[in-house]
């Protein structure tokens, strides 16, 4: 029967569930309920960069974001929550905001989320957008070629399984 | 209330209720399929044409979440923390200090779970069968596999099932109806990695087309049955057994109708079923026989759900083993990166196995065997999504750069065990939560014990010896049963055997008392086996239970 798939399919379940505590505890008393979600797209693509294929919002994945985000009240605090502390860590440097950065800088930034304390709120909001720019990037077949993937796996199937990859 | 009057009612779809729907049609007799989930249509439903086909699982009509409820999981113990479930990008899944409950796994509709069974298609190890003569653990199987074996090569020929020739453990009448899959690329090197270690690793036997075969087409190696096949080359059971049930005239089907209780008549009868349909209206069916094949969890809540003023610790549980003895999947995967690109997300999943530990005393100073596979496919890892969010760390620029480098070198190997049963693993109703019936739902209670944690920390770490022989031993994620409950195969709790006292159903699946209720499903089984996939046992043994009925039928004998 079917087995070892739906383990991994739980085990993201149980991690999201302890997120989902985390983006509570989080975001619970901030007042970022109406903050622009001007830095996101700049955000995004410090994430996904463009280099010889395109970037995470030349693939709109800063909207896809956006649509999903809308249709939860914590899903959206988390991203105004996180868009102003990317701003308010933009501003410690003497910019406007994080899109007004250059690349190097959002980088570092970033780092600073991805590397800061395990449920701080640049964390979470770090963790729960990496997973989800990649999950909606690399579902868009325009991602496909460059990554060396040659799907979807239906109709054609893979009948060269056998043999060394091209 | 209306009242339907058949032959035989058959309570479940999956690999034992579609099953013994079509065994018994095809001998004439007027069956009722009562399944309580929705039809698929493999070509409508499917969609791993789609280019979202990776964000999407198994399109569940019926979510499964829920349906049952878990009693509270063991704790935890640092001894056995090389046993804990991790990924180098997510750390570990379970960061509790408790064994987490991620579901049984199952599927609801017309099928059952074989809508996404991978296909493996096993025949019991023969000494797997005599755990308790042999090792004094679980019991006995009180049919050999001798007996089995006619049942086992004509399912092989329904479902179409591709194996290789040569089996020294399970001796075969005749050989497989169709010649074993190729071994893709990647699990070619899984085989090589084996040589090294001295371990045999064969082609699996698989209910997937490697020819076109009776009517359907050869599978096209998508790697992906798992999320339902829409070839309909997969031998699940709705493109197998019940088309062919329905194509005698003799088998009707009513699906979203969710069976209530079964009604008991004078001498040791059961005289039908209450069920409610899709609206919610409730109806009777009026049968000379009732087969049961629920599964492992679900068979016994109903039968202890049809208590009665005449039996009233439940239907069939005079021996109080209704719900006793649950067995369930114990299981380990590990997952590394190979030095070469493989294109490992193409191919059949599972298609090669390693039996070598499968005996019940092959594992050294372990009672209880396991097997070992190609499992990459089966971990979900077949698309670029996985590998950016499972496989690669970081972002940015590297992250990008690594993709390329990275996609399609993933090898997994996965182990399944022998899980026996132990007096803190069972069924029973909860006594709180209840289904929109008003039914008590079902109660889990596992537990792994040492000597079952300690099979599985040999699965664990031949898995990682046999990934790194292969070439893949920079493992980046690993999962299994300790931390986390998420068993698919289920097993144990209506055992079949010769003694009433100590079984509930006799060697043909029927009630000790009950003389018209059957029970078909693995709930019969005494064990498990030694990492055997259950489906064409279970298959198997339906055909065999369903004849004897039939058989008894024309001889008013029910």
């Amino acid at each position: 029967m079917r087995r070892r798939l739906f383990l991994a399919v739980a085990a993201g379940w149980v991690l999201l569930a302890q997120k989902r505590r985390s983006v509570a505890a989080v975001i619970g008393g901030s007042r970022s309920s109406a903050y622009p979600l001007t830095a996101l797209p700049a955000y995004l693509d410090t994430i996904i960069p463009r280099d010889n294929s395109g970037s995470a919002s030349d693939f709109g994945v800063d909207r896809q974001f956006i649509d999903q985000a809308s249709r939860s009240r914590q899903h959206m605090r988390l991203l105004r929550a996180g868009s102003k502390w990317l701003d308010s860590e933009a501003r410690k440097i003497g910019a406007g905001g994080f899109s007004d950065l250059d690349p190097s800088s959002r980088e570092v930034i970033v780092e600073r989320a991805a590397t800061a304390r395990i449920r701080s709120l640049p964390r979470v909001f770090f963790d729960r957008t990496r997973r989800d720019a990649f999950r909606a990037y690399y579902a868009d077949p325009l991602s496909w070629e460059r990554a060396g993937y040659e799907g979807p796996p239906q109709p054609k199937g893979f009948p060269d399984h056998a043999e060394a990859p091209r | 209330m209306t009242a339907d009057a058949f032959d035989v009612i058959v309570i479940g779809s999956g690999a034992g209720g579609g099953t013994a729907a079509w065994a018994l049609a095809e001998r004439g007799i007027a069956v009722l399929l009562l399944e309580a989930g929705p039809p698929y249509d493999p070509f409508s439903d499917y969609r791993l044409d789609q280019p979202d086909w990776e964000t999407q699982h198994f399109p569940a009509k019926v979510p499964t979440k829920g349906r049952q409820t878990t009693a509270r999981m063991q704790r935890l113990n640092a001894k056995w923390d090389d046993l804990r479930s991790w990924n180098r990008v997510r750390g570990r899944y379970n960061p509790g200090d408790h064994r987490a409950d991620w579901g049984y796994s199952h599927v609801v509709g017309l099928g059952g779970s074989t809508l996404h069974f991978t296909g493996e298609a096993h025949r019991m190890h023969p000494r797997a069968m005599q755990m308790h003569s042999r090792f004094g653990v679980a019991a006995d199987w009180p049919v050999d596999y001798a007996a089995l074996e006619p049942f086992y090569l004509e399912v092989e020929r329904l479902i179409g099932v591709a194996g290789p020739t040569d089996d020294p453990i399970r001796p075969r009448s005749a050989p497989f109806p169709l010649p074993a899959h190729p071994l893709s690329y990647g699990s070619q090197k899984i085989a090589v990695g084996c040589q090294k270690l001295g371990l045999s690793f064969t082609a699996n036997a698989r209910a997937a087309l490697s020819q076109p075969y009776d009517g359907r087409p050869a599978c096209n190696y998508c790697g992906n049955c798992t999320r339902g096949c829409p070839r309909t080359d997969k031998g699940s059971v709705d493109v197998t057994f019940i088309p062919k049930a329905v194509a005698t005239g003799n088998c009707t089907i009513r699906t979203e109708a969710t069976v209530l209780h079964i009604e008991t008549g004078p001498d040791d009868r059961v005289s039908g079923v209450v069920y409610i349909d899709a609206t919610g209206a409730t109806h009777m069916a009026k049968g000379d026989a009732v087969v049961v094949a629920c599964g492992a969890v679900e068979t016994p809540r109903l039968l202890l759900n049809s208590a009665n003023p005449h039996t009233s610790d439940g239907l069939g549980n005079e021996s109080g083993q209704v719900g006793r003895h649950f067995m369930e999947t114990l299981s380990w995967t590990s997952s590394g990166l190979h030095d070469e690109p493989l294109g490992s997300h193409r191919g059949l999943p599972s298609d090669g196995i390693c039996w070598d530990f499968n005996a019940p005393d092959a594992i050294p100073d372990i009672v209880g065997g396991c097997r070992f596979s190609a499992a990459v496919h089966e971990a979900d890892l077949t698309g670029p999504v996985k590998y950016a969010t499972r496989v690669v760390q970081g972002w940015g620029r590297q992250h990008k750069q690594a993709m390329r480098e990275k996609f399609g070198r993933a090898l997994s190997v996965g182990a399944i065990g022998e899980s026996l049963p132990n007096p803190k693993s069972f069924i029973d109703l909860d006594p709180k939560e209840k289904d929109g019936q008003g039914q008590p739902k079902a109660r889990i209670h596992s537990h792994l014990d040492d000597e079952e944690l300690k099979r599985l920390s040999f699965m664990a770490k031949t898995s990682r010896a046999i990934l790194k022989a292969s070439g893949a031993g920079d493992i980046f994620e690993e999962y299994g049963a300790y931390d986390g409950f998420q068993p698919t195969h289920v097993f144990g709790t209506c055992r079949m055997g010769t003694n009433p006292e100590e079984s509930v159903v006799d060697p043909y699946g029927r009630s000790h008392r009950w003389r018209n209720l059957f029970i078909t499903d693995a709930s019969v089984f005494p064990s498990s086996g030694g990492g055997e996939s259950p489906s064409l046992t279970i298959e198997a043994l339906a055909i065999r239970s369903a004849r004897h009925l039939a058989d008894r039928a024309k001889r008013g004998a029910l």
